[in-house]
C-alpha cells in the first residue's frame, strides 16, 4: 500500500546532538548536560533574548525541517505540537515574581508565554503557517498524537503541508525532557509535485486505559489493525504504572522484537525515535542478514513502531516506515 | 461523511451548574465578577467570575496518585451532566454504542496549574514527583473506563474550539462514534497576574462592544458535549440539540497576543465554516461572537462581522457580558449556548451597553428575540492568533 501522507523533513534540537540520526535510543538517557543549546549559533544574533528555551528549540528544530524544501505558501501551512512542559519553568518563575513582587513586576516581553499555545504559535509566525496552529498538552503521548492530528487533517483539506512534532524545556525536575522534534507531513502527489523528498511516512492510533486494572490486549489489538504494520520491531516507552505494564504484557504477543525504555517527563523523546527511523539512524538490533524474531523477517526492518504507555491511561502507537529500502 | 450531532449539553459557570441554569440565567439580570480570595493575587484588579461556592464540586481531589485540582472536577461535573443528557452510559451498558469508539477531548488554557499554585503560595503541601497540570481529560476519560482516545490541546481562548472541531473531524474520518467534548477553566493567579500585566483587564466587569471597555475579566466554567455521529444517534433514538456543520480554522501568524488588526485570518476561518458546512451569510441568524472586552479585539470582530454579513443586520448574543471570559471554555461554553438557541429557537436578551462603541457596528438586541433561521455562528480567538468558527444548523425533529 502506498500512503498518501508522508513525510518530507525531519529536524530536532537536542542535548544528544541535532541530527536526528544519530536520535536513536536503545537505552536510557543520561542526564541532560547545562549549556547544550546556543542560541546565537543556532538561531542568529538578534531577536530571541526574549524567548522562552522550549520556544528557541522548537524554531531551531523547525528550520532544519524545512532546510532545502521549496516554500509552502502560508495558507496551505499548518503547525500542531505537542508538548507538556514548555512553559512550567516559566510559570514557576513568574508565580514566584507575583508572589514576592506583584503582578507589575513581570516582564512585557515574556506574559504572553504564560499561554503555552504562544511557544507553537511563533513558529506559526516564523513560517507564516495560516492555515491553522494547534498546541497538543496531552500528556506523553501529544508528540505522537501531533502526526496523527496532522495526517487526518491534511486529508480532511485543512492544509496543504504541516509541521508536526514536540517540544520541551527543563522545568527544574530530574529526568525532564529538553528539545524539540519537528517533521514535515504532506500529501505524496503533493511532495512529488513540488520535488520534496519522501523520507517515509507515520501511521499512530491512539487510546486511553483506566489506571486501575487496566487491560491493554484490545487496545494493542486495536492498534495493530489501524496500523496495518504486521510483525515489527517495538520500542515502548512506559512508566512504571499499571498502564505501562498492562501495555508491555499486550505488546509482547504481537512485537517482533521489543525495547522497553523509561517514559521520561514529556513528549518529546518519543518523537526523537521517530525522526531516527525516517533519518535511517536505527542502529542494528540483531546482525545484518540474521533471521529474528518471530517473524522470521531478515533485519532491515522498513517499519518500526514507537509506542507510549503512561501513568495518565494515555497510550499511543506510531508505526513508521523509511522509504524504499531499509 | 458522517454527520456531527449535539446529543448532550453540561456546564458549570458563574452562573451555576447545569445548562438549563444556564439558560434561565441568561435571562435574568446581569452577573458580575467576585474578588478572588487567594492571597497570593497581587494584582490590581483581583476580579474573577467565580463559580459559585456551593455549585463548586469538591471531588475527585487526587487521580492516578496526581493531585487534581478545581479545573478537573468542573469538566467532571459538567461531563457527568452531558453524558446523563446524552444517555451515553446506558447506551454503552446496552451495547448500542462501543466504549472503545467514545473519545474524550478537552480544550484548557491552565489545566490543573491551580494546585502548582496552591502550594507556591504555602496553601497545600508541594507533592512528591513530576506531575502535569493536563490530567483533565484522562480524569474525565476515566468516568467512561472506554479505551478510545484521550486528547487536550491548550489553544488559550479558542482551545475548547479547536477540541470540538478535533471531534468533527474525527467523526468525519471514522475515528470515532461519540465525543465528550469541550473545556474546563479554574481560576488561576497566574493567568490573571499576566493579563494585568498586558494591560488587558477590565477594573469594573467584562463589557464587549461598550465603549468604557477597558479590556476582559476572566471566569471560571466548564462546558462539555456529547458529540455523536448522526447514524448512531439515529440508530439509538437520541434526542439532537443540533448538528455542527463545519469548524473554521485559521491562524495570524502576525503576533503572539494582537490580533492581526486587518481581521483577513478571523474573516478566513468564519468563511471556511460556512464554505465546509454549505451555508451562506444570509442564513446565520445568530451569532455568539469572541467579544472579551479588549480593546481591539472586539473592534477587528466588528469589522469581520460587518464584512461578511454587509448591511444585514445579524443578532450576536454577547455571552462574556454575563459569564466573563473562561478563556479555554470560552469556545465550548458559547458553542453550548448556540445549540440552546437553536434548540428553544430562542436569542436571549444581552446585557445592555452603557454606551456602544461605533467602532463596533454590531447588533446586540437587549430583549429575547426568536431565532430567525436554521443557522448560528460561534467565534473564538486565542493569543497566538488561533482562530476557530464553529457552524451549528438545526436538525428537523
Amino acid at each position: 500500500m502506498t500512503a498518501r501522507i508522508v513525510v518530507t523533513g525531519v529536524g530536532a534540537a537536542s542535548p544528544w546532538g541535532d541530527d536526528p540520526a544519530g536520535l536513536w535510543a536503545d537505552a536510557p538517557r543520561d542526564a541532560v548536560p547545562d549549556g547544550w543549546f546556543d542560541v546565537r549559533g543556532q538561531l542568529g544574533a538578534r531577536g530571541y533574548k526574549y524567548l522562552p528555551p522550549a520556544c528557541r528549540y522548537l524554531l531551531a528544530a523547525g528550520r532544519r525541517a524545512l532546510a532545502g524544501l521549496p516554500a509552502v505558501p502560508g495558507p496551505d501551512l499548518g503547525v500542531a505540537i505537542g508538548t507538556n512542559h514548555a512553559a512550567s519553568a516559566l510559570h514557576a518563575d513568574m508565580d514566584d515574581t507575583v508572589l514576592r513582587g506583584g503582578a507589575d513586576q513581570l516582564s512585557p516581553a515574556l506574559a504572553p508565554f504564560f499561554a503555552v499555545n504562544v511557544f507553537v504559535s511563533r513558529l506559526a509566525i516564523e513560517h507564516t503557517a495560516r492555515a491553522f496552529s494547534l498546541t497538543l498538552t496531552t500528556p506523553w503521548t501529544a508528540g505522537l498524537e501531533s502526526l496523527h492530528v496532522a495526517s487526518r487533517s491534511l486529508r480532511l483539506g485543512r492544509a496543504e503541508v504541516v509541521l508536526a512534532g514536540a517540544t520541551e524545556a527543563g522545568d527544574g525536575s530530574a529526568g525532564a525532557e529538553e528539545g524539540a522534534a519537528v517533521f514535515v507531513l504532506e500529501p505524496r502527489d503533493l511532495a512529488e509535485r513540488r520535488g520534496a523528498p519522501v523520507l517515509g511516512h507515520v501511521a499512530t492510533h491512539t487510546g486511553f486505559l483506566p489506571p486501575t486494572g487496566p487491560d491493554a490486549t484490545a487496545v494493542v489489538r486495536a492498534a495493530w489493525a489501524a496500523l496495518d504494520t504486521g510483525p515489527a520491531p517495538v520500542t515502548l516507552f512506559a512508566d512504571d504504572s499499571a498502564v505501562g505494564a498492562a501495555v508491555d504484557r499486550a505488546v509482547r504477543g504481537v512485537a517482533d522484537e521489543l525495547t522497553v525504555l523509561p517514559l521520561a517527563a514529556g513528549t518529546v523523546g518519543p518523537a526523537w525515535q521517530v525522526a531516527a527511523v525516517l533519518a535511517g539512524g536505527v542502529r542494528a538490533a540483531v546482525p545484518a542478514g540474521a533471521r529474528s524474531g518471530r517473524s522470521g523477517v531478515t533485519e532491515g526492518h522498513r517499519t518500526h513502531v514507537i509506542a507510549v504507555a503512561s501513568r495518565a491511561g494515555t497510550v499511543a502507537f506510531t508505526a513508521v516506515t523509511r522509504e524504499g529500502g531499509s | 461523511m458522517e454527520r456531527a450531532l449535539i446529543t448532550g449539553l453540561g456546564v458549570i459557570s458563574c452562573l451555576g451548574r447545569g445548562a438549563d441554569t444556564l439558560w434561565e440565567a441568561l435571562h435574568a439580570g446581569p452577573h458580575g465578577p467576585r474578588r478572588v480570595a487567594d492571597p497570593g493575587a497581587n494584582v490590581d484588579i483581583p476580579l474573577v467570575y467565580l463559580v459559585p461556592d456551593a455549585d463548586l464540586p469538591t471531588e475527585p481531589t487526587t487521580w492516578a496518585d496526581a493531585p487534581v485540582g478545581p479545573a478537573s472536577r468542573l469538566a467532571v461535573a459538567a461531563a457527568r451532566e452531558a453524558l446523563d443528557d446524552a444517555g451515553i452510559v446506558g447506551a454503552v451498558r446496552r451495547g448500542d454504542v462501543r466504549p472503545e469508539r467514545v473519545a474524550v477531548l478537552l480544550g484548557t488554557t491552565m489545566g490543573d496549574h491551580q494546585v502548582r499554585e496552591r502550594e507556591r503560595s504555602g496553601e497545600w503541601a508541594p507533592s512528591a514527583g513530576w506531575h502535569t497540570e493536563y490530567l483533565v481529560a484522562s480524569v474525565v476519560a476515566d468516568l467512561l473506563g472506554g479505551q478510545g482516545p484521550v486528547s487536550t490541546n491548550s489553544n488559550a481562548c479558542a482551545a475548547s474550539g479547536y477540541a470540538i472541531g478535533l471531534a468533527v473531524d474525527m467523526i468525519r474520518a471514522g475515528e470515532a462514534d461519540v465525543v465528550l467534548v469541550g473545556g474546563a477553566e479554574a481560576y488561576s493567579r497566574l493567568a490573571v497576574a499576566n493579563f494585568h500585566r498586558m494591560g488587558a483587564t477590565d477594573p469594573e466587569r467584562c463589557r464587549p462592544f461598550d465603549q468604557g471597555r477597558k479590556g476582559t475579566v476572566s471566569g471560571e466554567a466548564a462546558a462539555m458535549l456529547v458529540v455523536e455521529a448522526a447514524s448512531v444517534a439515529r440508530r439509538r433514538g437520541a434526542s439532537v440539540y443540533a448538528e455542527i456543520a463545519a469548524t473554521g480554522w485559521s491562524c495570524d501568524a502576525h503576533h503572539p497576543t494582537a490580533p492581526e488588526p486587518g481581521g483577513a485570518q478571523i474573516d478566513a476561518a468564519m468563511r471556511r465554516a460556512l464554505r465546509d458546512g454549505a451555508t451562506s451569510p444570509a442564513e446565520i441568524a445568530c451569532v455568539v461572537p469572541h467579544g472579551t472586552g479588549t480593546e481591539l479585539n472586539d473592534v477587528v470582530e466588528s469589522e469581520a462581522l460587518r464584512t461578511l454579513f454587509g448591511d444585514r443586520p445579524v443578532p450576536l448574543y454577547s455571552l462574556k457580558a454575563q459569564v466573563g471570559h473562561t478563556a479555554g471554555a470560552a469556545a465550548g461554553l458559547a458553542v453550548a449556548t448556540a445549540a440552546l438557541i437553536l434548540f428553544t429557537r430562542a436569542v436571549p436578551p444581552n446585557v445592555p451597553l452603557d454606551a456602544p462603541d461605533e467602532r463596533c457596528p454590531v447588533w446586540l438586541p437587549v430583549e429575547a428575540r426568536p431565532l430567525a433561521g436554521r443557522a448560528v455562528l460561534a467565534n473564538a480567538y486565542a493569543f497566538g492568533g488561533n482562530n476557530v468558527s464553529v457552524l451549528l444548523r438545526s436538525v428537523p425533529a
